[in-house]
């Protein structure tokens, strides 16, 4: 391991920014999915490359949450906007938009369906993480869990 | 325009779609067993309620739809129940619910090390519950979308939660079955997917009932029957039709009991379902087609029937009757004999769940193997289960006075009507094969319920499990009892079925034809 310090540096180092502008990315992604291209699936890809960037090179976790957490709580809130309209007597999943004037920013574009594509870029960044963190284990040790090993 | 067919959407109908996305999400969440079982109950039980609702309004004749997110037809989602649905997710409700307490009943016996996949603890924790559920979630879509995308979705969502249910645990079985499967299901889903793109690029269209509007303009149109041909294909795939049902006799049992349970007595079947939608809805014609598939049929019967006779393990042996139970629904489908084809369909899912349960038991005292030799003459410790069994075996094998018969005269009679050596032969096929059923089921009722009483232990076998294979089999007795009514239904379903103009004009009224 000693002798990989010095190349750890430079990845330690450039991964610091390259962290940030990818969360930015992603969340920038994600805000203008709703009619260019982007949205919650590849903001969450995004965004989970910038957290497994930070899981290998900086050797620390990004989220405070175990990564299967997010799953259930993504697919909870994707059925929000699905149901809401229901109790209304409107269709599943029938959207709504409108306009608010803010002081500063000026008018803005508000879309139900944004909520919907939250609980996708929750789930995207869950299952991805999950994936990975379960493939990065120890994989003898994994083996023995499922009673599958021959012989060491 | 589109405002006022937002006015009349049906909401119920996404209900069996949603309940069981709420519930495996909830499990997913939820830390103690006992909780996951009450939850993943509630969930069935509601989901059911929700299909009868559906079934009882769609049986009176009406199709009901509804447009997801309010778009109208061709451009939106829709999802329509008819007959048929109704009579699909009644099915699938009745048996997630069974198949849930069973499976939670299950969990009561310490699993033995190795040997027979019972439900254990471990798998349970894994996410057995909650997959159960997605399972249902994309059984349950695939009865009720209008959509031909949207039905490789339902596939989806449905094969990942059985890829799911197939794997957990690790096991050697499990791990060499599933490579089939996962490999034979990625196959057969990409050859969808490439139909259903050569269907948008013919018809503009992948609503179904658009399709079926647009039939007439390209009547004659070789790439119709292409992509027709590549949708049986698929299809008979999931339904496990020879040459395409391989994979099926051995994978189903290595899965939990309950699970698998649930896979022979609906999972295959929706392979039926989608046939019976496309000969009824998308090729009213396509004669050549149908008779291809009434031989495959027959060789299917008959491959299931032998198959199930060669067995000596319990659930190896169902899972071969299962085969042939999916030969006779194709058969009659494919001679257009519609309402015995479902008479005999829910026969079929009654008959397969009540013996996979039955299976699920006989696991639990002797192991999974019979006529061994070292356990048998259980019939004196459980006097009901061999009653059960004995019924259950009679219908599999179609003999009288059991629903099995009723289905299977009824099939035999419309092949005989119709006259030709193809269909006589292929009726002389379904006859013999009821007689090698039958006489597979006898080597079960010889080798593990018959003989003298040589078992020193026996243990005690979880309430549940043995409600729900009782309410099975009861279900399986008055399907018999009430076939008049029941045979009745199922020729309303075949009739509305035979007139696809009705639904057609349900889903796209004529108006808003562009």
């Amino acid at each position: 391991m000693t002798d990989k310090r010095g190349l750890e540096l430079y990845f330690q180092t450039f991964a610091r920014p390259v962290v940030f502008v990818l969360v930015f990315l992603g969340f920038h992604l994600f805000w203008r999915g709703h009619n260019a291209p982007g949205g919650g699936f590849i903001a969450g890809l995004v965004v989970a490359v910038a957290a497994l960037l930070s899981r290998i090179v900086l050797d620390r976790p990004f989220l405070n949450v175990a990564p299967q957490r997010l799953l259930p709580l993504g697919l909870l809130l994707g059925l929000v906007p699905g149901v809401v309209p229901m109790l209304f007597g409107e269709a599943f999943l029938k959207s709504t938009y409108g306009y608010l004037t803010w002081p500063l920013i000026g008018e803005f574009e508000w879309a139900s369906a944004v909520v919907f594509d939250a609980g996708v870029f929750l789930v995207v960044v869950g299952v991805t993480l999950t994936i990975i963190e379960l493939l990065a284990e120890d994989t003898d040790a994994g083996l023995v869990a499922i009673g599958e090993t021959e012989d060491a | 325009m589109p405002r006022d067919r937002c006015e009349e959407a049906v909401n119920v109908l996404t209900l069996p779609v949603l309940l069981p996305l709420f519930g495996g999400t909830l499990l997913l969440l939820i830390k103690r067993p006992q909780g996951r079982a009450g939850v993943g109950t509630a969930a069935a039980l509601l989901t059911l309620l929700a299909s009868c609702w559906i079934a009882v309004r769609s049986f009176s004749g009406t199709v009901l739809v509804t447009q997801l997110g309010g778009w109208p037809a061709p451009y939106g989602i829709t999802l329509v129940a008819d007959g048929l649905t109704g009579v699909m997710l009644l099915l699938s409700g009745v048996t997630g619910l069974m198949t849930v307490i069973y499976a939670a009943s299950s969990l009561q016996h310490a699993p033995r090390r190795g040997g027979t996949p019972v439900l254990s603890r471990a798998r349970e924790r894994l996410g057995t519950p909650a997959l159960l559920q997605f399972l249902l979630m994309g059984v349950n879509m695939s009865f009720l979308t209008g959509d031909l995308f949207n039905l490789f979705v339902s596939f989806e969502v449905m094969l990942v939660a059985s890829y799911g249910l197939l794997l957990i645990g690790g096991e050697l079985p499990q791990l060499r079955e599933g490579f089939k499967y996962v490999v034979v299901n990625l196959v057969a889903s990409a050859i969808f997917v490439a139909a259903a793109g050569l269907a948008y690029g013919l018809f503009g269209t992948l609503n179904m009932a658009d399709i079926a509007a647009r039939l007439q303009d390209v009547s004659g149109d070789p790439r119709v029957t292409l992509i027709v041909l590549l949708l049986a294909l698929v299809f008979a795939t999931k339904a496990a039709v020879f040459p395409f049902g391989f994979w099926l006799p051995y994978s189903y049992p290595v899965v939990p009991g309950a699970v698998g349970a649930f896979f022979g007595a609906v999972l295959t079947k929706v392979g039926v379902y989608a046939l019976l939608r496309l000969f009824t809805l998308l090729t009213p014609g396509e004669t050549a087609l149908k008779n291809g598939l009434l031989i495959l049929a027959t060789l299917t019967i008959l491959i299931g029937a032998l198959g199930a006779v060669s067995q000596r393990r319990w659930r190896h042996l169902l899972a071969f009757a299962n085969v042939a139970s999916v030969g006779y629904l194709v058969l009659g489908l494919s001679s257009g004999a519609l309402a015995p084809t479902l008479y005999y369909l829910i026969h079929s899912v009654l008959v397969i769940f009540t013996l996979f349960s039955l299976a699920g038991l006989a696991e639990l005292v002797a192991g999974g193997r019979f006529g061994d030799g070292h356990s048998e003459g259980h019939l004196g410790a459980y006097p009901l289960l061999g009653a059960v069994y004995f019924v259950s075996a009679l219908a599999l094998a179609g003999l009288p006075p059991t629903s099995g018969f009723i289905g299977k005269f009824a099939l035999v009679q419309v092949l005989l009507g119709s006259g030709g050596l193809l269909r006589v032969f292929a009726s002389v096929v379904a006859v013999a094969s009821g007689l090698l059923l039958l006489y597979a089921a006898m080597g079960i009722w010889r080798g593990f319920f018959w003989g003298a009483d040589d078992a020193v232990h026996r243990p005690p076998l979880p309430k549940g499990m043995l409600r729900v294979t009782g309410a099975a089999g009861g279900l399986l007795v008055m399907l018999a009892i009430a076939s008049g009514p029941v045979y009745a239904l199922a020729e309303r379903v075949a009739v509305q079925l035979e007139r696809p103009a009705d639904y057609i004009s349900h889903v796209v009224p004529e108006g808003d034809a562009p």
